[in-house]
């Protein structure tokens, strides 16, 4: 009978431990903090397993003991057991483990704390400012004077800080594959370090609670070979193909200047484009703050080169041409409650869009992308 | 005994005349009996406890599978927000008031608490609190920013209309209560102690209560003056926390965290108390190291206001912040350890019997362990850089609140249902509830630590189809409707025990405190005479006095038994008359609160009925100078 019962729990156990481990070590998972890809998230990693292995066995110990007691010291009839009260060596015994247990812990995780957050040199490494808008990312990057959004790119193999800011609420920076999280706090500058080992793409989200679409605000980080990344800036710094007179993409233009370009700047490749940018940037911000309810601008993300980004609405869709005309048509089908859907005259205003102009926008959007684009093919891989 | 009369003093129009009677709702609504006030304060947090089960069901439907468009984001964050506010202030901490007020003067021998008029006012500023805070579902505006209410976002600039305002009112009005249902429990337990019993003497869940209570007076204040800075900002445009001013953000989590980790403390202490007290009973043994088990709930109660920053490690506080912090918060470690290895082996050589309220206890043990060692992890700064803000955090807490908090009330729930409502209730069915309570509860939060491992963040309404979190969170759903079965089984099952009336003796479990030695329900004065203590576990050794002696085998029967109540003069006991002015000043307090949001006219109705609550209170006699007593 008990055998039966004993054996019965095994089997259960053994069942749900089996589909733990199922639902469990997904490193292939776009966020996976097991598979790190540079040394602060192996050095995380490391640490969390360290710690995990040890909490591992102290949980047999305590389960097992408390399983132990449950069959063993059932009533089995009216006697009365060793009425024990204590046992002060016992006691002092177990007080001491706890403490070295916590020691040994401790130790690394002082070291972890010091490597992970003390900065390395800034003069081999590359410096982001980073700043979190309510629901997208805004990358900057002061020595080569280029400013994207939503889609940070960086070469394999070095030093990078960044620097943390917020510009409304709370944001919290996150690659899990390579970092950790810092904190975005407005009137604060945060600092995160990293290095990513191998090119690839790369996920991140936002971890603080910053309104109603915290959900969707994510962005993607694409880590390339060093060849590739000079390649990128290069492109960064190049104007776009021109446009032919009249054609689709022609009437986009007109329209894009007439309606979006307000809030959204799309020419930042020019020379001395960044501090004009940061400039209006903050001149939207000024505009929106004096009139939270009505102002009809707001700080936006930087478009140049958006044909060239992998994604829309900051790493929620795959940037095409379908998904580009539904989220300009009706940002809401897409990510509910942007500033954009709330301010822009477009959609709040007697200055709708018709169908065809929306699609000719969408297809100027997607224009963008520097001449002679030697990123092309790698763009069309990352997408897949 | 004549009844007390004050001096001839000023009287305000008496326009309520006392209540007399001890039935029918004018007594319920003037009563100052701390059992009847430990009732209502049982019965309407579980009301919230379903509500706020109401709203984590509803998160998890939404969370079921990616890409899920059932709840509005704007709804999803009132759900979580309103879900987290209502499980640590209107169900964990008031459940944990709940057998305090039943428990404490019981179980030290005492026929009320110190301040039994001020007990009532805890209630009903409690009660009407919590009413104000959820009053903003009905107006659609409920609050949307988050348990913890950080700032930006809960800011006026960011978060324009009333929910923000309607959480930060609410929870002054609560810190009313609590802290005046501290400071009550702090004297009652330093003054109303029976004869004999000392500190040392006192059973484990009152010690647990006393620090408890010291914490929520030191820590309350501490929410409440954020709050009023809160208030300030979003209704008087200060700029405490108006980072557009140049208000600091980190300012508030500074002083909400100093408040909120003490408050982890508030809310697992009790339900510790709880176990200590189930455990013995049940293996038959007294609780191994009582005076370690004491001591380490001093000193987390006292460690526990050194690790608030552990609350916010990728704020950017800077490596030597982080390190002091890190290691205080690991050294919590070692007393919760100690309090684990001591509750083992008191059932380590026991004779275990294993009842609903004893299952619980155990469960109590093996989760709460769970949600220790998940601790350690967070404890660990740098990794605790990954798992901030994601679901492990989400599991970690929950196996500590749930698995610890709630999974000791419903022990304790069912340990001292007969003692209050003197009807037994149906093992069968507690002990269904106990498994799949269990099982749906490891269904729904294990697997969240994967989900945080895997780089889900909390707080979020919707995620890709492609992160690979799908089945996690459907098992977590599926879990959580199971935890709904398991409540709706209790609920059954005090049903059925309403109907069936199977009635409780005075000492049904053969237990060892005090509560123990009078009839069930108790008489409304406790105790005929007041009892002498002479040992910890006092009731156990008057029942079998030759343990006192040798180690027998088996007990003789009882040489004591349960109080007979049959002969006794009622008219020779001294308890205070009721009162309505509790009431009043509660209902005032909630009115001028919603006034702030609303108008200053309700703010005027409302301050006017607590002033004129406070003087009818402090110019009442204690009793009324009548007939009855003679």
């Amino acid at each position: 009978m008990l055998s039966n019962r004993i054996r019965l729990i095994f089997n259960m156990t053994t069942l749900m431990l089996l589909s733990f481990a199922l639902m469990s070590c997904t490193p292939e998972n776009p966020q996976s903090t097991f598979d790190a890809q540079g040394p602060i998230s192996e050095i995380q990693k490391n640490l969390f397993l360290f710690t995990f292995w040890i909490a591992v066995i102290v949980f047999i110990v305590v389960e097992g003991a408390i399983i132990f007691v449950t069959f063993k010291y059932r009533r089995k009839n009216d006697d009365l057991p060793p009425q024990i009260h204590g046992n002060l060596r016992l006691e002092i015994t177990w007080t001491i483990i706890p403490a070295i247990i916590i020691v040994i812990i401790a130790i690394p995780t002082v070291f972890g704390i010091w490597e992970t957050q003390v900065m390395p040199d800034e003069e081999d490494a590359i410096i982001i400012n980073a700043v979190g808008h309510q629901w997208w990312f805004e990358f900057k990057y002061p020595s080569e004077e280029i400013v994207t959004a939503n889609e940070l790119h960086l070469p394999e193999d070095k030093n990078v800080i960044v620097n943390i800011q917020s510009q409304d609420v709370l944001h919290s920076f996150w690659i899990p594959k390579i970092a950790g999280k810092v904190d975005m706090v407005p009137n604060h500058e945060n600092k995160l370090w990293f290095r990513a080992d191998n090119p690839g793409l790369y996920y991140g989200q936002c971890a603080e609670f910053c309104g109603i679409v915290h959900a969707m605000m994510r962005f993607r980080v694409v880590v390339h070979t060093e060849e590739n990344y000079q390649n990128w800036l290069e492109g960064m710094r190049t104007p776009p193909k021109s446009v032919n007179s009249g054609s689709d993409e022609d009437e986009g233009r007109k329209l894009f200047v007439g309606n979006c370009s307000m809030c959204h700047t799309n020419d930042s490749y020019k020379k001395a484009a960044y501090h004009k940018e940061i400039n209006s940037q903050y001149n939207r911000w000024e505009e929106w703050k004096k009139d939270k309810e009505n102002s009809a601008i707001v700080s936006a993300p930087n478009l140049t080169h958006f044909g060239n980004r992998l994604t829309i609405a900051s790493g929620i869709k795959e940037n095409n041409y379908e998904n580009l005309v539904k989220w300009i048509e009706n940002p809401d089908s897409i990510k509910i409650g942007t500033r954009m859907k709330n301010h822009a005259n477009i959609y709040n205003s007697d200055k709708k869009l018709t169908d065809q102009e929306i699609q000719q926008i969408a297809k100027y959007l997607l224009s963008l992308k520097p001449e002679n684009d030697s990123m092309a093919s790698y763009n069309q891989e990352l997408k897949r | 005994m004549s009844s007390i009369i004050g001096p001839k003093q000023f009287q305000i129009p008496r326009i309520f005349p006392r209540p007399m009677s001890h039935s029918g709702i004018w007594y319920w609504l003037g009563t100052v009996d701390h059992k009847k006030i430990g009732t209502m304060y049982g019965i309407v947090s579980f009301f919230w406890f379903i509500m706020g089960g109401i709203e984590a069901l509803l998160i998890r439907v939404q969370l079921s599978q990616a890409e899920n468009d059932i709840i509005s984001p704007e709804l999803y964050n009132q759900l979580f927000t309103m879900h987290g506010t209502t499980m640590v202030f209107l169900v964990v901490m008031p459940l944990s008031a709940a057998f305090f007020n039943w428990l404490i003067p019981l179980q030290i021998g005492a026929r009320d608490v110190a301040f039994p008029r001020l007990n009532a006012l805890s209630l009903w500023v409690f009660i009407f609190g919590s009413i104000l805070m959820n009053i903003s579902w009905l107006t659609g505006e409920a609050p949307n920013g988050g348990w913890f209410g950080y700032p930006p976002n809960s800011t006026i600039q960011f978060n324009p209309g009333n929910g923000m305002t309607f959480w930060v009112l609410g929870l002054n009005v609560l810190g009313v209560a609590s802290i005046a249902a501290g400071l009550n429990f702090i004297v009652t337990i330093i003054n109303m102690r029976a004869p004999g019993m000392t500190l040392m003497r006192m059973p484990v869940f009152t010690w647990m209560t006393f620090i408890t209570s010291i914490l929520i007076v030191l820590a309350l204040p501490i929410l409440g003056v954020a709050g009023i800075q809160m208030t300030g900002d979003r209704v008087y445009g200060t700029n405490f926390f108006n980072s557009e001013a140049g208000g600091d953000p980190i300012f508030w989590q500074h002083i909400f965290w100093l408040f909120g980790h003490p408050e982890v403390y508030i809310l697992i202490l009790p339900a510790m108390g709880i176990v200590s007290e189930i455990l013995p009973t049940f293996a038959r043994k007294p609780l191994f190291g009582y005076t370690f088990i004491v001591f380490s709930g001093i000193i987390i109660g006292f460690m526990g206001w050194f690790v608030w920053s552990h609350h916010m490690f990728t704020v950017g506080l800077g490596p030597a912040a982080n390190t002091a912090f890190t290691l205080s918060t690991m050294l919590i470690a070692i007393p919760t350890g100690v309090k684990i290895f001591n509750w083992l082996a008191t059932l380590w050589g026991g004779s275990i019997k294993f009842t609903t309220a004893m299952l619980f206890s155990i469960g109590f043990i093996a989760m709460f362990t769970i949600g220790g060692l998940s601790g350690v992890t967070h404890a660990v700064s740098p990794s605790d850089a990954q798992q901030q803000d994601t679901y492990y955090v989400v599991a970690h807490f929950h196996y500590v609140l749930f698995g610890g908090s709630i999974f000791a009330i419903f022990g304790g729930l069912y340990f001292w249902w007969p003692k209050f409502t003197g009807y037994m209730l149906n093992e069968r069915l507690g002990i269904l509830n106990f498994i799949i309570m269990l099982i749906g509860f490891n269904l729904q939060f294990a697997p969240m630590h994967w989900l945080g491992l895997d780089g889900m963040p909390r707080r979020i309404y919707t995620y890709a189809e492609n992160m690979g979190w799908e089945l996690s969170n459907l098992a977590a759903t599926i879990g959580g409707f199971l935890i709904a079965f398991s409540v709706l089984i209790f609920m059954v099952n005090v049903f059925i025990s309403r109907i069936n009336k199977k009635l409780a003796s005075g000492d049904p479990w053969d237990a060892r405190t005090l509560e123990w030695s009078i009839s069930s329900p108790p008489p409304h004065y406790n105790f005929v005479e007041i009892p002498k203590v002479e040992h910890i576990d006092d009731w156990w050794y008057k029942k079998y006095p030759e343990l006192l002696e040798g180690s027998p085998k088996q007990t003789k029967s009882p040489k004591v038994t349960v109080e007979d109540t049959s002969n006794v003069d009622e008219s020779k006991i001294h308890l205070p008359d009721l009162s309505y002015y509790p009431l009043f000043v509660g209902v005032g307090l909630s009115i001028a609160a919603l006034g702030v949001i609303y108008s200053y006219a309700l703010v005027t109705i409302g301050l006017i009925l607590v002033f004129w609550g406070c003087i009818g209170w402090s110019t009442e006699p204690v009793n009324e100078p009548h007939e009855k007593h003679h």
